[in-house]
């Protein structure tokens, strides 16, 4: 009797016991959801895509897998000779310069037309995040009506917009990119192409970023890695870069 | 059989390597915490069901379903199919003496080497099908290749074949062949090795490092290879998992 009772006191304590934990566990799981959503990465991607509307952004072209080649070769002047850690690439839409989506892998039909635009992605020596990307348009028109929007505070957060120190027409964006962190984006039209170069500096947080000279030393890299671009045209570069 | 194409590739690498050094400029840079949203592989997924094999494995019918996989240059934007340098078949004998093969392939097929890319930037990539007798004689040829007998064994023919076929303008310092695992979505993990070989030019002082990645998925009774060659860094893993996860995608397409 004795034990039966002291077996219903132990499950009476283990009951209250689960009851506990369970609790605590719906309070972290509640602080989790509430995490994921107000994270400024998720903040920032849901309202770049509902934000950036497609009637006024220009597409990138179709074209075949030949194609490519020629592009990838573009963007691959960016970073040159194994500089930085190549660690993904591919081809990508214009609303990429708002939602830093990863680059498509390669189409299971050898044949099927692609998207016009390519992007490469390395790890920069000094642990930078550097993306170059080559956007080609149906028009010349097209090409500046995307970098005029795209080099735009609209549908970016915390952006501060100013004209590049380089190239020729070039334009600066810095903003909190979809992961929540700072990067520096230059836009150049050339023709039928845009051209980014964005440069995410490594850092704890955007403020330590932008406090210890992040920003602008990123700045200062990408203004002359668009240099680098096929007709960027810049007139001055510093010692020891040549095009 | 990875390390018969690796051979080829191990040496079609070095081969460029003198004018390939005249513009080596930096180390390579470290990978960090990413500030944007990062290159990740999906969880392996549970092992695949066994590929249906209706009819009797033939030479024939392996060569096809070879064809029907293989990368073509719509893959490596960028690329150009480049003749493959033909390995000695001494050496190929040899280096199927390191795997644990008691039988040989049923037949298969290899795609053209696609090479992109000038001076350091220069990287070759290529696939190889080859269909065995069952999945067993895969599994078995699979596992025998990380074991430490397996990479020794490789390590010791590499370095031969790397030394008899070197240029008399390069020197090769140290070769290392290592397991290497790479996650393809929805299919586990396909499995291989990496070779890196420190190559050099006498009175330049200037090393290079040279990756030769082979790395083989099983698919039933075939194994799906994929083959990089790349200085200074190795092929991307995102570039060696969106192929391997293309060649299977093709191969689930085809009928073997």
């Amino acid at each position: 009797m004795g034990d039966r009772d002291g077996d219903q006191d132990g499950r009476r304590r283990r009951g209250k016991w689960f009851a506990v934990r369970l609790g605590v566990l719906l309070v972290i799981l509640a602080g989790l959801v509430v995490f994921l959503v107000t994270r400024p990465g998720k903040q920032a991607q849901s309202s770049a895509s509902r934000c950036v509307p497609s009637t006024q952004l220009p597409e990138v072209r179709r074209v075949p897998p030949s194609a490519l080649g020629g592009l990838r070769e573009a963007v691959a002047r960016a970073l040159p000779q194994r500089v930085g850690r190549l660690y993904e690439e591919g081809t990508v839409r214009a609303a990429v310069a708002w939602t830093d989506e990863e680059p498509a892998p390669p189409a299971t039909s050898p044949g099927a037309l692609r998207p016009a635009g390519y992007e490469m992605r390395w790890w920069a020596p000094n642990g930078d995040d550097v993306v170059a990307d080559v956007l080609v348009f149906g028009s010349q028109a097209q090409a500046q009506r995307f970098v005029a929007v795209a080099a735009s505070s609209r549908c970016r957060l915390q952006a501060r917009i100013a004209a590049a120190s380089r190239p020729p027409e070039a334009r600066n964006v810095s903003w909190l990119n979809p992961d929540g962190a700072v990067q520096a984006d230059v836009f150049l039209a050339r023709g039928k192409r845009a051209y980014r170069i964005a440069d995410a500096p490594a850092g704890s947080s955007p403020g330590d970023v932008r406090s210890s000279g992040g920003l602008a030393r990123a700045f200062a890299t990408i203004d002359v890695l668009a240099c680098l671009l096929p007709s960027a045209h810049c007139q001055q570069l510093p010692n020891g870069v040549t095009t | 059989m990875l390390l018969g194409a690796a051979l080829v590739l191990a040496g079609c690498g070095k081969s460029n390597l003198v004018t390939n050094t005249a513009t080596v400029g930096s180390a390579p840079a470290p990978a960090p915490a990413p500030a944007r949203t990062a290159t990740t592989a999906k969880a392996p997924a549970p092992r695949a069901s066994t590929v249906p094999v209706p009819l009797p494995l033939t030479a024939a019918r392996a060569a096809a379903f070879a064809k029907a996989v293989e990368l073509t240059g719509a893959d490596v934007p960028g690329a150009h199919p480049a003749r493959r340098s033909k390995t000695p078949l001494a050496r190929e004998r040899e280096a199927a003496q390191c795997g644990g093969r008691t039988a040989g392939a049923v037949g298969g097929g290899r795609s053209p080497e696609f090479q992109r890319g000038g001076a350091l930037e220069r990287e070759s990539l290529s696939s190889g099908v080859e269909v065995l007798r069952d999945e067993k004689s895969v599994e078995r040829d699979l596992a025998y290749a990380q074991t430490p007998r397996g990479l020794r064994c490789y390590e010791r023919v590499l370095s031969r074949s790397l030394r008899a076929e070197a240029d008399p303008h390069i020197k090769i310092f140290d070769v290392r062949v290592a397991p290497l695992s790479v996650t393809v979505a929805g299919a586990g993990a396909a499995r291989g090795i990496r070779i890196l070989a420190h190559v050099g030019v006498p009175g330049a002082g200037v090393v290079v490092r040279l990756f030769v990645d082979a790395v083989s998925l099983p698919y039933g009774p075939a194994e799906i290879n994929l083959y990089g060659t790349s200085f200074v860094q190795p092929i991307a893993e995102r570039t060696e998992q969106e192929l391997l996860t293309l060649l299977r995608e093709r191969a689930r397409r085809q009928k073997l």
